[in-house]
């Protein structure tokens, strides 16, 4: 007998015709890896503070966040996916919220066929609304990082 | 038509794994299962499947039919078929025995686990019943759709957290749950509560909808499981209501003097 479990190919890989919340999951694993990696650099850089002046400057000076170049530029974009993440990741775990207090889920009922599992229905359009929320928090993410820079 | 068949195998004692191709003809009516079977006994008879009823009601033919989860007997091959082909291959997630064969015993085991019957304070009477408890209508709709459940194991297949989390309790084990603390006849709320709050336990679901996207009977785990984990919110804060079993329905009244009742004639033939 083996095992057969799917690993993480089941996190990041849904199967054929999987439903939205799926595809919404395996991004928010991808975000959330993302999130706990950045987490480590940013104390990382953050904490250069407490050995003095002189190695936060440094510090700095290598991220480029007040350098100039190049370098800087790929800092700029790095920050600007980086709102992106989080902003992605609050808003589905805002989702995620609400529907564990029962929110927008419907009610069971006697399944009449074809049947659309209710649990997939109000939930999808609020997240069709945070999708919104997130795309007018992009557009403000453009301007202030590439237009009004 | 001829269609071809791509049947994932997997023999332990002669170390065979991949998959193996069969051809057959493609006539009104076929499902999946009817091929597979003509397959064990016309052309391979060392392929190995499960199946009880062939009519979508024991869960034993669960697997994945073109990359979708399915249940084998109701699954026609002229609606799956993709450029002749059809792959067929075992539940992922669940421990492979042979074939298509998977090992489901550990989903039972943890199934047991949340005390999956009416549980009542007063053992006695329970165990010696004398007329059936009360429920109305609506109470019934609270948990009917669960208890449509046939364990085929459909959703395990499509979990994301079972497919790296062996100890998970499975979608339609917290179902199950589910339908039982909401069961009006049932007084064992807190025990069920217990055991799906733990680690491993609800709380390691995302929300990822992929069981109630697969189950072939309806049955909606992804609501349940909300549903469960607003019950042990609410019973955390203290808004959970002490729930006291249903009532049994009073006993039969006294009929008329049957001696008043005149006998019917007596038989000619």
């Amino acid at each position: 007998m083996k095992k057969n479990l799917k690993g993480f190919k089941g996190w990041f890989l849904p199967e054929k015709r999987a439903n939205f919340e799926r595809w919404l999951f395996a991004l928010h694993r991808l975000t959330g890896i993302f999130l706990i990696l950045y987490l480590c650099l940013h104390i990382f850089v953050v904490g250069s503070r407490a050995f003095g002046k002189e190695s936060w400057e440094n510090t700095m000076k290598l991220v480029g966040a007040f350098g100039k170049g190049a370098y800087a530029n790929f800092v700029h974009i790095f920050e600007f996916i980086l709102i992106l993440v989080i902003g992605f990741h609050a808003l589905n775990g805002v989702r995620l919220l609400l529907t564990e207090f029962g929110m927008f889920l419907g009610k069971p009922k006697r399944p009449e066929y074809p049947y659309v599992a209710s649990s997939l229905k109000g939930p999808r359009i609020f997240m069709y609304f945070l999708m919104i929320v997130l795309f007018v928090y992009i557009i403000f993410g453009v301007q202030e990082f590439f237009i009004l820079k | 038509m001829k269609v071809k068949f791509f049947v994932k195998r997997y023999i332990p004692d002669i170390g065979k794994e991949g998959f193996d191709e069969y051809e057959i003809e493609l006539t009104e009516g076929l499902t999946v299962l009817d091929a597979l079977l003509y397959i064990k006994e016309n052309i391979d008879q060392s392929l190995s499947v499960r199946y009880s009823c062939r009519m979508g009601i024991c869960g034993s033919c669960g697997m994945i039919i073109n990359g979708k989860p399915d249940l084998a007997c109701h699954t026609q091959v002229k609606d799956v078929v993709e450029n002749g082909i059809i792959k067929v291959e075992p539940i992922p997630n669940l421990p492979l025995v042979r074939d298509l064969v998977t090992d489901m015993s550990s989903v039972f085991a943890k199934h047991k686990k949340i005390k999956p019957f009416v549980i009542r304070k007063d053992e006695k009477e329970q165990e010696n019943p004398v007329r059936e408890y009360k429920q109305t209508p609506e109470e019934l709709l609270e948990y009917l759709q669960f208890s449509y459940c046939i364990q085929c194991g459909l959703c395990i297949s499509s979990c994301p957290v079972s497919s790296t989390d062996e100890l998970f309790f499975e979608p339609l084990i917290l179902a199950q749950a589910y339908r039982f603390c909401v069961d009006s006849r049932d007084e064992g709320i807190e025990e069920r509560l217990n055991v799906v709050s733990q680690s491993h336990g609800v709380f390691n679901c995302h929300f990822a909808g992929g069981c109630s996207n697969a189950c072939p009977k309806g049955v909606d785990p992804a609501l349940a499981i909300q549903l469960l984990k607003r019950l042990i919110l609410k019973r955390a804060i203290g808004f959970l209501k002490k729930k006291k079993g249903a009532d049994i329905v009073s006993p039969y009244p006294e009929g008329p003097n049957k001696d008043k009742i005149p006998k019917p004639p007596p038989k000619t033939v």
